[in-house]
């Protein structure tokens, strides 16, 4: 007999300790197809400041995609997801232990999805900075810049785009965000980037986990989380073709 | 003088003195020296990469990269092999990178010479228009010179007649078409000569130069005429001035330079920064002339200027006030050396063409200052015409022409423009106004639609025609003037809009045009303004100088009044830009983020600007207001308005 041939779902295995899931979602430039009736309005008073269609339509477009996959996981209907803020901003769902992240560059979104609260994901596309050496001068600490005066000069864009995207997942995963200062916390410049150094109220150097996400084309992308080991699964989201939940 | 070369690779040729060349400075402790012998080493050791490529006798080569060495030796390759120079500048604005994009389309059989950084940029650029077809062309045709290291292999040189074209020089146009002014080897020896002969420039000059090498003066003036008489060149970054204005002063007088040079808003940037109880061991008597061209000149900033640096020896006849434009290949007149400032003051309103200029004695409230650039050097002829083309006696106001075997014999593929702009027998409008007063040249205004700021050539159609995309505005319906401001000393930039309605209504498209303009050029507007006609010509052309005359006088100040009042009471919700400050600081959150409306009083974090884009605009901020603000400043200031308050008050201490 022959067989159908839709696609069949991609099985997910559900989330348990400490495992986190990454999702990579494709932005559309595009408002076609997009159910943008599972939106707020404030969500959609937001992007609207935005200037450019594209750019309106990547943001819809990462917004829904977010609730949908949430969704699986919380056995909501995406509409039904509500979403709070920390004292720092940071964002987390009502009434609920499920812990997610979100980063965005260009096209791309990732978003980190576990249990553990300190999860904080980082993308950054590669593109040319004015002044790499102003930005690394003020925003790397002392040590990293020691280390910054070893890097090759073609490597250095790469090398500061690693860096940043651990120093924006980790300050995205303590909650605190920028204001914590990215120059206090240091990381190795070589691969692996460990975490060497902290501010106090964050733990030990030792009690992070930094994983670089290896995704094609010129882009860095790290995931920073409190936990005493980490081994992400990295995930496509389709829209066409809603995963299912083991 | 030894008989003077026929050609830019004869000059080269020449310079055989190894401890005569080029130093290149790129920080206050970073420098590296390049002797002429090794430039020419290295350009043709370049030649080689480019004809690798396929280039050959004939074809173009853009020019399209930040770092001045890289810029120098791709510009000399290009000489050795017969090859076009096009010199683009990199730039910060989508249009400069239109303009490669613009260029490239138009020349023959083009090469580029970039870097990857830069080529990386127009791609961005490619996706974000549409033009990726264009930019699969560039990359294939593109010399990356940061990819080279072996210069060994040597290319091969072509027979270089003086009637060769040696490069283009395209102005600054933001859209549409830019006109490249053509140059020979001819025009540049006769230019280079008369240059040379009446700055009465020896073996004991030196040149500093910060001006961009895709500026005329920077490339002709400050490379080629040292290189020349066989004198050493100091060069620094654009960018790095613009950043450190003092270490242009400074780094001459460690270097005991002679010759100098900086258009008008220079001198004010330095000034600004200027800070005499800082400057205990500068020595600047060594300084024997600054150009100051390329843009109108302020008599009393010259005056300025002079006394500030008076204490640390500056001689009041340095100050070399000339004129000049790329069509010349650089220069028409300058004054005679060892003379101080030298200006005229006219009344206002005899400054009509066609008429004498009414001169008098001294300043009066309805008289303006204008500086003397002397007569014509050798090898130029310069002449003021009247409408008809004939002559004018001393003191008429005229149309300002030069011809000479410097001057180009047209723009690149611009028969109809050459036509216009050319005569038959010779003679260029260069779309200057003036006169002649005891002998020597006086710039009243500009006759074409010509605007200058910051020594920058627009076309006043280009920028409308880039007003006209802001919705609300219809073709036609925008007339864009530089218009001189004489407390600061500059030309700012007033749009004038069509409107009938009410001025409430017009805020906005107040903000949307300079918007549009900050981000399209690259441009600070001073003034969005509504009119009620458009003053044309029986011809139907646009009578800019109607506008600015009427603005000069007086006649928008009470709109601009009612203007600023509006925008303090909607600053809340629509954000026009206040202070200085304010403004300054809106237009680096704009060229970061330049997809989202930002207002004054929007919180820069609730914008949901990611963190690098903040530490992209706090290390802007830090170049203008230099350790003025931490990164974690932006959370007790998150607000523009804030944010300004506090450096403000920074600044203060």
């Amino acid at each position: 007999m022959p067989s159908f041939t839709s696609k069949t779902s991609v099985q997910i295995p559900r989330l348990e300790g400490e495992d986190v899931h990454v999702w990579k979602l494709k932005l559309s430039d595009s408002l076609d197809g997009l159910s943008l009736a599972v939106l707020s309005e404030e969500e959609v008073e937001k992007v609207s400041r935005l200037r450019s269609s594209k750019l309106r339509a990547r943001a819809l477009s990462m917004r829904v995609q977010l609730r949908q996959l949430l969704s699986l996981y919380l056995d909501l209907k995406p509409i039904d997801i509500h979403f709070q803020h920390a004292e720092f901003g940071k964002p987390s769902i009502i009434n609920s232990a499920l812990s997610f992240n979100v980063s965005h560059s260009a096209d791309t979104a990732l978003v980190a999805i576990g249990l553990c609260r300190e999860l904080g994901v980082d993308i950054e596309q590669w593109r040319e900075l004015d002044n790499l050496d102003g930005l690394v001068q003020r925003n790397f600490s002392s040590d990293e810049k020691e280390q910054w005066l070893s890097i090759n000069d073609e490597d250095k864009q790469q090398t500061f785009f690693n860096i940043w995207t651990c120093k924006e997942a980790f300050i995205k995963a303590t909650g605190r965000g920028l204001g914590m200062g990215v120059r206090r916390c240091t990381f190795n410049l070589q691969s692996p980037h460990e975490l060497r150094q902290c501010p106090e109220q964050y733990g030990e150097a030792t009690d992070w986990r930094c994983v670089p996400l290896e995704f094609d084309g010129p882009l860095s992308a790290t995931l920073m989380v409190g936990a005493n080991a980490c081994a992400p699964l990295i995930f496509e989201f389709d829209s066409d073709n809603f995963p299912e939940i083991a | 003088m030894n008989e003077f070369p026929k050609t830019l690779v004869d000059a080269l040729n020449n310079n055989q003195d190894a401890n005569k060349g080029i130093t290149y400075i790129s920080g206050q402790d970073a420098e590296r020296d390049v002797s002429y012998p090794e430039l020419k080493q290295r350009a043709l050791g370049l030649l080689h990469h480019i004809q690798k490529k396929g280039a050959s006798e004939g074809n173009e080569l853009i020019i399209h990269l930040a770092d001045n060495e890289q810029f120098i030796d791709a510009f000399w390759a290009c000489q050795y092999g017969g090859i076009v120079a096009v010199p683009l500048a990199i730039g910060t604005s989508d249009g400069h990178r239109q303009k490669v994009f613009n260029v490239f389309e138009k020349l023959e059989t083009p090469y580029i010479a970039t870097s990857r950084k830069a080529l990386q940029r127009l791609k961005v650029y490619a996706e974000d228009q549409g033009k990726e077809s264009i930019y699969e062309q560039i990359q294939q045709k593109a010399v990356m010179l940061d990819r080279i290291e072996e210069f060994d292999t040597l290319g091969i040189c072509a027979d270089i007649k003086p009637e060769q074209t040696a490069f283009i020089q395209f102005s600054s146009g933001s859209t549409g078409d830019p006109k490249g002014v053509v140059l020979t080897h001819k025009n540049l020896m006769t230019n280079l000569f008369g240059i040379i002969e009446c700055s009465a420039f020896d073996g004991n000059d030196s040149f500093f130069s910060w001006m961009p090498l895709t500026h005329d003066l920077g490339i002709i003036g400050f490379h080629l005429t040292p290189l020349f008489v066989n004198i050493n060149q100091y060069m620094m970054p654009t960018e790095l001035f613009v950043r450190r204005p003092n270490l242009w002063l400074e780094k001459s007088s460690e270097k005991k330079a002679t010759i100098l040079s900086s258009p008008n808003f220079g001198y004010k940037h330095v000034l600004k920064r200027f800070k005499p109880e800082n400057q205990e061991g500068l020595d600047l008597s060594n300084v024997r002339l600054c150009f100051n061209g390329a843009e109108p000149i302020s008599a009393d900033l010259c005056r300025e200027f002079n006394e500030t640096m008076k204490p640390f020896g500056w001689s009041k006849t340095a100050m070399f006030t000339v004129y000049g434009l790329a069509e010349a290949c650089l220069a028409v007149s300058f004054p005679k050396l060892l003379q101080p400032l030298s200006t005229i003051h006219v009344l206002r309103n005899s400054l009509v063409a066609g008429q004498p200029a009414t001169i008098l004695n001294a300043a009066k409230e309805q008289s303006i200052e204008l500086v003397r650039l002397g007569p014509a050097i050798t090898g130029t002829d310069m002449l003021i015409v009247d409408t008809g083309d004939t002559e004018v006696a001393e003191n008429i106001i005229g149309r300002v022409l030069i011809k000479g075997d410097n001057v180009t014999h047209g723009y690149y593929h611009e028969p109809a423009l050459n036509q216009k702009l050319i005569s038959a027998d010779g003679w260029l409008d260069t779309g200057d106004q003036g006169l002649i007063n005891e002998g020597e040249l006086v710039i009243t205004g500009r006759t074409k639609d010509l605007i200058i700021v910051h020594g920058q050539n627009f076309y006043a159609p280009d920028l409308e025609s880039v007003c006209e995309s802001v919705d609300g505005i219809d073709l036609g319906k925008v007339i864009v003037c530089g218009i001189r401001n004489p407390e600061e000393a500059v030309d700012e930039l007033v749009v004038f809009v069509l409107y009938r309605g009410e001025l409430d209504a017009f805020y906005q498209t107040t903000i949307d045009v300079r918007r549009e303009l900050s981000e399209k050029s690259g441009l600070d507007v001073a003034h969005v303004l509504p009119i009620k006609t458009v003053p044309k010509t029986t011809s139907g052309k646009v009578q800019r100088f109607t506008l600015a005359k009427q603005f000069e006088e007086g006649e928008f100040n009470e709109i601009i009044a009612a203007l600023i009042e509006l925008s303090e009471t909607q600053v809340t919700d629509t954000g026009a830009a206040g202070s200085p400050i304010e403004r300054i600081l809106l237009e680096i959150c704009h060229s970061v983020v330049a997809d989202q409306k930002i207002s004054l009083s929007d919180n820069i974090f609730e914008m949901g600007t990611s963190s690098l884009k903040l530490a992209q605009i706090h290390e802007k901020i830090d170049e203008m207001y230099p350790d003025a603000v931490e990164l974690t400043d932006f959370f007790d200031y998150p607000t523009i308005e804030e944010l300004a308050g506090f450096i403000a008050t920074k600044i203060q201490e």
